[in-house]
């Protein structure tokens, strides 16, 4: 196994504290949150593991070193796992079985054939294409798909979150401050906090 | 429609501003090595990004202090032992150019033209030599502008599939560039490729209602006049450009760190959400004075 040490990105003298640090700070870049629907999630997951593995390495040996003294507690372990597509909503009566099984599985271009075949477009079919091309990165026309099928069956409770769902989920982490749309205050408080993050200080 | 992924100069440290300009002169000098004098006036930043993107850290940095053209006074400095990447850049950069050129001269009137045609037949050696050595990558170039090129055509109104041309342009980038990664390599291009290609359009919705030249926003959301142009076709390409940049961001901290690392977060935190703040407004140009960018 590599350096635990150098996995976190850390000198082995660093402090118990600069270590729970850089976990935590590591541990919110590759939070599946970051990567809901991403098609890098899977190495996102693996960077994960690692770090997690990298931090309970490090809390081991030296809980070791120092039996009876204090052991820092990363009160995160094993919290993180990642849902993918495999939404319990697709446990519901569903019109294209097999698309969703598709999509579940992560086989856009599957998908993408059966929904392309289908001559009755109805909600459900806009919704899944809307998730074919949100896979694809088109989020322009996803978000066009899922808004037609919110707006084709408006008491389904499923299309509508994913469409809300859709626009918000915008940047990732750290960078909303710099949209354009966001509120002042918003902007500045994250101004801030990308300016502590590049200046280290 | 190049020169959108630039760093937001007032946050580099004065390390990393040299270390990007180390980079930017070593392009300049590589263009000229291999593709020609005229070849030089094909660089822009967004080759200077690419290459940072697939610095490895075994890779040496040392420079040597060489003058050139436009600064024959104060030196610049050269990488001494250039990895491939930066012939790879420049000869992808050329061969953009070249058919960007071709695109232009077709769009424009004789007269208008004229300046293309010139540019054109200087670097036609430069694209010669690139286009011999990236043969798959010059062919794919080709059949993805054509398929733009039909795009524009048919009016199509859908700003993904006209994005997706150019995105898969770029992401055909990390087949040839080896090195591993491929994924995330493919992934951060192809988002970075849709990202310039919706911003330019973002940028020049107001002179293309003017011209009536081909513009996917303009098409999507049937704006007439310059008045159509509301905060909710905003709102909704501010979202669209920043699901993208937020992919490219996704992707790019799976990366291993380099000396370049902080860089490149300069530009995909800071740089490309300014570009997109100027590009709302169509204000951006790459003489830009209004921003504290390059030069």
């Amino acid at each position: 196994m590599s350096d635990p040490y150098k996995v976190l990105g850390v000198s082995s003298d660093a402090s118990d504290e600069e270590i729970k640090k850089a976990y935590r700070e590591l541990a919110r870049k590759y939070h599946p949150d970051n990567y809901h629907n991403n098609p890098l999630a899977d190495l996102a997951q693996e960077k994960m593991k690692e770090i997690n593995e990298a931090y309970d390495t490090i809390n081991k040996m030296r809980s070791q070193r120092n039996t009876g003294a204090s052991q820092a507690s990363r009160g995160t372990s094993g919290a993180y796992s990642y849902q993918g597509w495999s939404d319990q909503n697709y446990q519901r009566k569903s019109d294209f079985p097999e698309i969703r099984s598709a999509i579940a599985s992560g086989n856009f271009a599957l998908a993408e054939e059966l929904l392309k075949a289908v001559p009755n477009r109805n909600a459900e079919w806009n919704f899944l294409m809307g998730h074919v091309c949100y896979a694809k990165g088109w989020f322009n026309d996803a978000i066009e798909y899922f808004r037609i099928a919110a707006n084709m069956d408006p008491e389904n409770p499923e299309y509508a979150r994913t469409f809300a769902q859709a626009r918000q989920a915008g940047v990732s982490y750290s960078t909303t401050g710099f949209s354009v749309s966001s509120p002042e205050f918003c902007r500045l408080c994250s101004t801030l906090m990308c300016m502590n993050f590049f200046c280290r200080c | 429609m190049f020169g959108y992924i630039r760093p937001y100069v007032p946050e580099l440290r004065l390390r990393e501003y040299e270390q990007y300009r180390a980079v930017y002169c070593t392009l300049c000098h590589t263009l000229r090595e291999t593709y020609g004098h005229a070849a030089r006036f094909t660089l822009n930043f967004d080759f200077v990004f690419l290459i940072m993107l697939y610095w490895q850290n075994d890779y040496d940095f040392s420079c040597n202090r060489r003058g050139c053209m436009r600064r024959p006074i104060s030196k610049c400095n050269i990488i001494k032992e250039k990895p491939d990447i930066f012939r790879l850049s420049g000869g992808l950069g050329v061969i953009l150019s070249y058919w960007k050129l071709k695109d232009e001269i077709k769009d424009s009137s004789f007269f208008k033209s004229i300046k293309y045609r010139l540019s054109l037949m200087a670097i036609r050696g430069g694209y010669k030599k690139a286009e011999k050595m990236y043969e798959k990558f010059s062919e794919n170039v080709n059949s993805r502008l054509l398929e733009l090129e039909k795009c524009e055509e048919d009016r199509m109104a859908t700003i993904d599939q006209a994005a997706d041309k150019f995105a898969g342009i770029l992401s055909d980038i990390s087949s040839i560039a080896g090195g591993g990664n491929e994924r995330i390599y493919s992934e951060l291009l192809y988002h970075t490729g849709r990202w310039i290609y919706i911003t330019d359009a973002y940028n020049d919705i107001y002179e293309d209602i003017d011209t009536g030249n081909y513009n996917p926003i303009v098409e999507k959301y049937g704006i007439k006049a310059k008045s159509d142009v509301d905060d909710y076709i905003k709102g909704e390409i501010d979202l669209t450009l920043n699901q993208s940049l937020g992919r490219v961001q996704a992707a790019f901290e799976l990366l291993d760190e380099t000396i370049f690392s902080d860089i490149i977060r300069n530009i995909i935190y800071i740089g490309m959400p300014l570009v997109m703040k100027l590009a709302r407004e169509g204000k951006f140009n790459n003489t830009s004075e209004n921003i504290n960018f390059l030069e």
